[in-house]
């Protein structure tokens, strides 16, 4: 199924969207962070069923619903999922640094049901960490902070960071390895 | 600003060489790369260090989804009353992912509590699949097996879903348990026998698992172990290989698996053998950075012996795992219920 959308889509006019970058993350947005909503609802009824099931694929599975709904206007599945992995780091961190701001404020605020939390409290600290450290690094070298974003925001694997980044899969391994170490030696200090 | 970029991008090249190095020829070629500069030494010891750390990155950052249970009771509405195949009213929404969706609802017309397992449309868009699921759904179903997750029911749903009905169990899975840590070693023994039983009665129905691992492996309150998801992992095959699909666990798969070779039951048993060493020793024996490099563990890698991270294992429980995780499966208990009675003599 997947194929055949790329197929469908390569020859669309999505060039325009890919290269507008902001506008292109904006536009995501919305629907990343709903995905990210419905996973997160789901998870916490499973503590409940028992079940549990993995989450990876979200954004895949974004990506196919949005195919599937001919809302994309993207160059290829590569090129969605890297924006995709920037929206998700953007929600993300907004969603920890709303918890620490909640925190510091002190005691529980009433939570409407737009404002679920994301993100697991013990979890909202370590990612800010991260997403500094990666800010950090990002300042040393552009892209290896932009293949940890794909890899680890947006769960890409080494091939769909290769062709989104237009660097070659070597490449890719390469820097992710190094930057892995890089970060881990920040986030241990 | 300038000068650490590229002061980065010298350690960078450095490391890259070093880190492909075996450890026995690190050292010889970190001196020659240092040339006596100590601090730079020391900087790229302490990035290979970094290296072999493991690092928050390895896990996918869609885990920290996870959230206390008290904070949703006060947020979330009532679960709607939808009713599915003109009898199954949803309680609860399970979770998402993967496979499918799992919910709890009441069986009207048995007046009983089950889980629906939707199945995600995408694994199921062809009649092919579908229909191969349906003839597998049916031989679980006769299945039987105290430690096998029954299958109830199966049907479509009004919005052409396909789902099927199993029971709804209280309990916990490994995975759960394991986000505690390692297992009492009694407990370790009485859930791989029941897991190796349930195996070994699909076994000889000629129903291979394919999908062993602790999320797919529930403990009930009473302290039986149920194997859920018989069959499914088989549907998965295409769309789990289709590019971008990273299966979420490359850890639990056999060698044979991940070269993507026809597999027999053999598999099972190595995929247990994988969560019985989770369960004792806390760590999984097959790691990477990404998928990749643990496919490369997990067919090359050398099994680090369970006796070096824990003490108190008996013997023969230590050479059954290690047999169970040979990486020709010819090299492996034959059987599931060889493995179940290897497991009765420990017990």
């Amino acid at each position: 199924m997947a194929d055949t959308l790329d197929q469908s889509k390569r020859d669309s006019p999505g060039r325009n969207s890919w290269h507008s970058g902001r506008e292109a993350i904006d536009k995501i947005l919305p629907f990343i962070y709903e995905e990210l909503r419905r996973i997160a609802h789901y998870r916490l009824r499973a503590e409940q069923t028992g079940h549990t099931l993995e989450t990876t694929g979200l954004v895949h599975e974004a990506y196919l619903r949005l195919a599937a709904s001919e809302r994309l206007e993207f160059e290829n599945r590569a090129h969605f999922l890297a924006i995709a992995a920037q929206a998700m780091r953007h929600i993300l961190i907004d969603s920890a640094l709303t918890r620490r701001t909640q925190k510091r404020g002190g005691g529980l605020q009433p939570l409407s049901l737009d404002a679920v939390p994301i993100i697991a409290e013990t979890r909202s600290e370590d990612l800010l960490a991260l997403d500094e450290a990666l800010g950090r690094l990002a300042e040393l070298n552009q892209r290896q902070a932009r293949v940890v974003e794909c890899r680890y925001f947006g769960g890409m694997n080494i091939e769909d960071t290769a062709v989104a980044l237009d660097m070659s899969a070597a490449t890719v391994k390469r820097d992710w390895t190094l930057a892995r170490a890089w970060l881990n030696r920040e986030l241990q200090n | 600003m300038a000068d650490r970029a590229s002061e980065w991008q010298r350690l960078s090249d450095a490391l890259a060489l070093l880190i492909d190095l075996p450890a026995s020829e690190q050292k010889a070629r970190l001196d020659a790369i240092a040339r006596g500069d100590a601090a730079l030494r020391a900087e790229l010891v302490s990035l290979l260090r970094a290296h072999d750390a493991r690092s928050a990155l390895d896990t996918p950052v869609l885990d920290v989804l996870l959230i206390s249970q008290e904070k949703v009771e006060a947020t979330l509405p009532a679960w709607s009353d939808e009713v599915i195949g003109a009898r199954y009213h949803v309680l609860a929404a399970g979770v998402g992912g993967g496979m499918g969706v799992v919910v709890k609802a009441l069986d009207d017309r048995l007046d009983r509590v089950v889980a629906l397992k939707f199945l995600s449309s995408h694994l199921l868009e062809n009649v092919v699949a579908r229909e191969r699921f349906r003839v597998e759904a049916r031989a679980i179903a006769s299945l039987d097996h105290p430690n096998v997750c029954a299958i109830y029911d199966m049907g479509d749903a009004s919005d052409d879903r396909f789902f099927i009905s199993m029971p709804y169990y209280h309990g916990e899975t490994i995975a759960a348990k394991l986000a505690r840590g390692p297992l009492a070693i009694d407990d370790v023994v009485s859930y791989a026998l029941q897991a190796a039983r349930g195996l070994a009665a699909a076994h000889a129905r000629r129903i291979i698992h394919r999908d062993i691992k602790p999320a797919n492996l529930i403990v009930t309150s009473d302290g039986v172990m149920k194997i859920l998801d018989f069959g499914i992992a088989k549907l998965g095959g295409k769309a789990m290989t289709a590019p971008g699909f990273t299966p979420g666990t490359t850890s639990y798969m056999s060698p044979e698996q991940t070269r993507a070779e026809v597999v027999d039951p053999r598999t099972d048993i190595w995929s247990l053998g994988v969560v019985m060493y989770e369960m004792l020793t806390g760590v999984r024996p097959f790691r990477g950075a990404d998928a990749r490099e643990v496919s490369v563990a997990i067919c090359e890698g050398e099994l680090e012996a369970i006796s070096a991270l824990r003490r108190d294992v008996p013997g023969a429980l230590e050479r059954l795992v290690a047999a169970m995780l040979a990486k020709r499966a010819g090299e492996r208990p034959a059987t599931a219920k060889g493995v179940a009675r290897e497991l009765e003599g420990i017990e």
